[in-house]
Formats: structure tokens, sequence, C-alpha cells
């Protein structure tokens, strides 16, 4: 189902022409955390050098779309990279470093935040979109991996 | 709003499989919401401590075991010719409860402070970006051969954890745990016993004027987004905890959560054995590593 919702999102993205969702990115940067709208790497991109604490206030670059804009929208964060090769980074599900967490090892990539979610095709395709908020480097919280 | 509209997908989705939300190890239905011990004050981060805890690398471990993990590299990165030099600094802030933020805010003296902003600390230093060509090979993105040598797979940080795994025994992936962790998280928030208290806890704020669907919905309120936090904001995160301790909702949360964690680890206890077994091996494999 989350093939399907990502699918969906590409198709719904294309179809007001602003989807860049499975196309090719440049590499993230040395150090960096990168966050993308989609599985795999793919759709809309952030990076940035520093912790945040609100990714409703961040946009993927050369666009306005925001990191989180509510529940259950697509182009929330998908899948994310650690390019720091000696920091993890703790990622929160609520702003301000709040709320249940996981950690994304140093040099570490999350293709699917759905792998970290609830499972079962109930939860899904939003859920997966919806619930992450903050992230800190230097923090390991929750469960370590990536 | 939002972790309202997770609990009730979770209760959602619950009922339409007819499964219940108190996941056991199989899936199926637990045996009801566990009984809870004695419930703890939790005032501050430090005091949110859960049995899940202890089968999670602690953050000294993890900076031995990152230390290790970047001597291995080096070594592997000689190989190639490189001479780098891994990083000094410790990965992991060893001083930060990590889980102080679960249940939301908590410290009073943090809250007159800083509302629900999150103490600011400094981040890390930006260090010298190592040279793309040794990137390259650490990460093992790019070039499969490099001066005749084949990359190992995922570069010299994917040889070195496969070093520091060796001998560790099958264990729960860290996406399980994970997924485990977030289900009972989730599960606690949805227990009757939590919902009675955020139901207090509601009507609490309500009194102030303050209408929050749950303490997720105050704490990830828009308003509360400028870089310093405003009177406003202050006066309600002040609401907030004060409703909180009124409630006693973290404390029966963290006892709900605990008893939670407590039944999955006795149900699942081969699995909780092998994840502590697996910790042992990992850490004292890293230890040689970082002792030689």
């Amino acid at each position: 189902m989350r093939a399907t919702a990502v699918v969906a999102a590409a198709i719904a993205a294309a179809a007001v022409g602003v989807g860049t969702a499975g196309t090719a990115q440049a590499a993230c940067l040395a150090q960096y955390a990168c966050m993308y709208s989609n599985s795999n790497l793919g759709g809309y991109k952030y990076e940035n050098f520093n912790s945040q604490a609100n990714w409703g206030n961040l946009r993927y670059a050369g666009t306005s779309v925001p990191l989180w804009a509510g529940d259950g929208t697509y182009n929330n964060v998908s899948s994310m990279e650690n390019k720091d090769t000696n920091s993890p980074i703790a990622v929160y599900y609520n702003s301000q470093y709040r709320g249940s967490c996981f950690t994304i090892r140093s040099s570490g990539t999350v293709l699917n935040f759905a792998n970290v979610e609830l499972s079962g095709d109930n939860h899904d395709g939003w859920v997966a979109n919806d619930v992450m908020n903050s992230h800190h480097f230097n923090i390991a919280c929750g469960t370590y991996y990536g | 709003m939002k972790a309202t509209r997770i609990v009730l997908a979770a209760v959602a989705a619950a009922l339409v499989c007819g499964c219940g939300i108190a996941l056991s190890a199989s899936g199926e239905p637990g045996s009801g919401p566990p009984a809870i011990g004695a419930v703890r004050p939790v005032g501050s981060g430090a005091d949110i401590v859960l049995p899940f805890d202890a089968y999670r690398h602690t953050a000294t471990e993890i900076n031995v075991i990152e230390r290790a993990t970047a001597l291995l590299a080096r070594d592997c990165l000689g190989r190639f010719g490189h001479d780098w030099t891994p990083p000094t600094a410790d990965a992991v802030d060893t001083s930060r409860p990590a889980a102080g933020g679960r249940y939301g805010i908590v410290d009073a003296a943090e809250v007159a402070r800083l509302g629900y902003h999150a103490p600011v600390r400094p981040d890390r230093p930006a260090q010298p970006q190592p040279p793309l060509d040794v990137l390259m090979v650490y990460t093992g993105k790019g070039a499969s051969t490099v001066g005749g040598r084949p990359v190992p797979e995922g570069g010299c940080v994917g040889e070195a954890r496969r070093r520091l795994e060796e001998g560790v025994p099958t264990a729960m992936p860290g996406a399980a745990f994970a997924e485990l962790d977030r289900e009972l998280y989730l599960t606690a928030q949805a227990d009757e016993r939590v919902q009675r208290l955020m139901a207090g806890w509601r009507g609490c704020m309500a009194e102030s004027g303050r209408q929050y669907a749950d303490v997720w919905a105050a704490n990830d309120d828009v308003r509360w987004s400028s870089p310093e936090p405003t009177p406003e904001e202050i006066a309600s995160a002040k609401a907030d905890l004060a409703c909180r301790t009124r409630t006693g909702l973290a404390g029966t949360w963290l006892a709900v959560e605990t008893a939670y964690q407590q039944r999955a680890i006795k149900e699942r206890s081969p699995e909780f054995d092998a994840l502590a077994k697996a910790m042992q091996v990992r850490l004292a494999n890293a230890r040689r590593v970082t002792d030689r």
C-alpha cells in the first residue's frame, strides 16, 4: 500500500505540474541531513547542516512546499539521509525534539519512513507522511539504525 | 492534532481488523491492558526510563561503537592509499536524556524560561569535509573499484560495521524493534487510563480558555514556531504543565507504557534475550578495536 501511495503521490503531483517524484537528486552534501518527500530519496529535497526543531517551518529546495504540512500530506518527509560521518541524527515525531523517536546512524539512510512506522495497510501512506517533525544531530534516541 | 489522529487511526485499524490494539508478539490480542506498577512523578527528562532502554545501547556505548567504526574505516581507507583521520568528537551527547521529551514538556524550569521551545544546545561544530574521493570509498557510493581494488560493499564504513557485527547473534532487526516501540507507545497513549487523564488535562486547559485535543496539539501549535518563545507561549506552556501535574498525566503515561513494554519483553523473551546478547558481543567487538 505504501508503494501505491507513493505512486499515487507521483501521479497527483505530476497532474498539477510540480512533481519531481522519483527523479534523480543531486547528492546530499557531506555532513548534512537530507530529507525527501518520497521514499527511496525521491521527490522534493531539503538539506541542511543543523538540527531543526520544527519541520513545518522548512521548505523543500526551490519550492514553497513545507516538510510537514499537516496530517496525511503526501509531500511530508518519507526518507532521509545522514551524511555526517560521525554524528547520528535523532528524528522525532513532534516538534521541539519531543514525542517518540528513532535514530539514523552516521552515514546512514532510511529509505522509507513507513518501515519505522506502524505496520499494516491501514497505516501506510499517510502515517508515514505524517509524524516526523524535528531532528537533532549528536543525539541517540529510540532504536538506532539506518 | 496529529497525535490524536494517529491514536484514532490505531484504534480504527484495530476495529477494522478486529485484532485489538494491545499488540502481542504474534499480533494476536493481548490479555487486556496490563496492570501498572507504582506511578512515579516525572519532573524532568531524566525521570523517563523505560524497560526497552535496557535493550538499546546507551549513548556512551554508541560512542565506543562509533569510535571503533571510525578506526576500522580508517584502516580500510589506508588500503586505498587514503590517510584519513577519524573525528575525535563524541558522536552522541551523553549529557542529555535521550527520551526526555517522550511525553512532551515535563521540566518546570525549562517551561518557565522557554515555553514549548526545546533548550538550545550548540550544534556540532563543522568539521573539515573529507575529500570527496575519500568520501566515495568511505561510503561506497561511487566507483566499485579504486586503484585496482574492489571497494567493499557499503564502502569502508560498511566493512567496518560488518566487522563489528562478527559473532553477533541474529536478533530483532532495528526496524522491527522501532516498530514495536512505536506500537506500544501509541497503545499506551490510547490506553483508557491515559486517555482519562488526557480528558482531565483537556478540561483543565479549557478552564484557562485553551482548547486543545491533546498535549501534542499544544506542543505543535504553529504559533510557537517563532525563533524565541513569546509571553503567550510561555503562559500556555505553564498552564499545560500545571494541568499535567494536576492530573498526574506524565507519571501515569510512563507507568502504562512501562507495563506494556514489560509485557512485550516477557512475551518475547527469546527475542529480547538475543538483543541483549547481541549488544554484549557488539560492544565487546568495539572495545577490542578501541583498546588495541
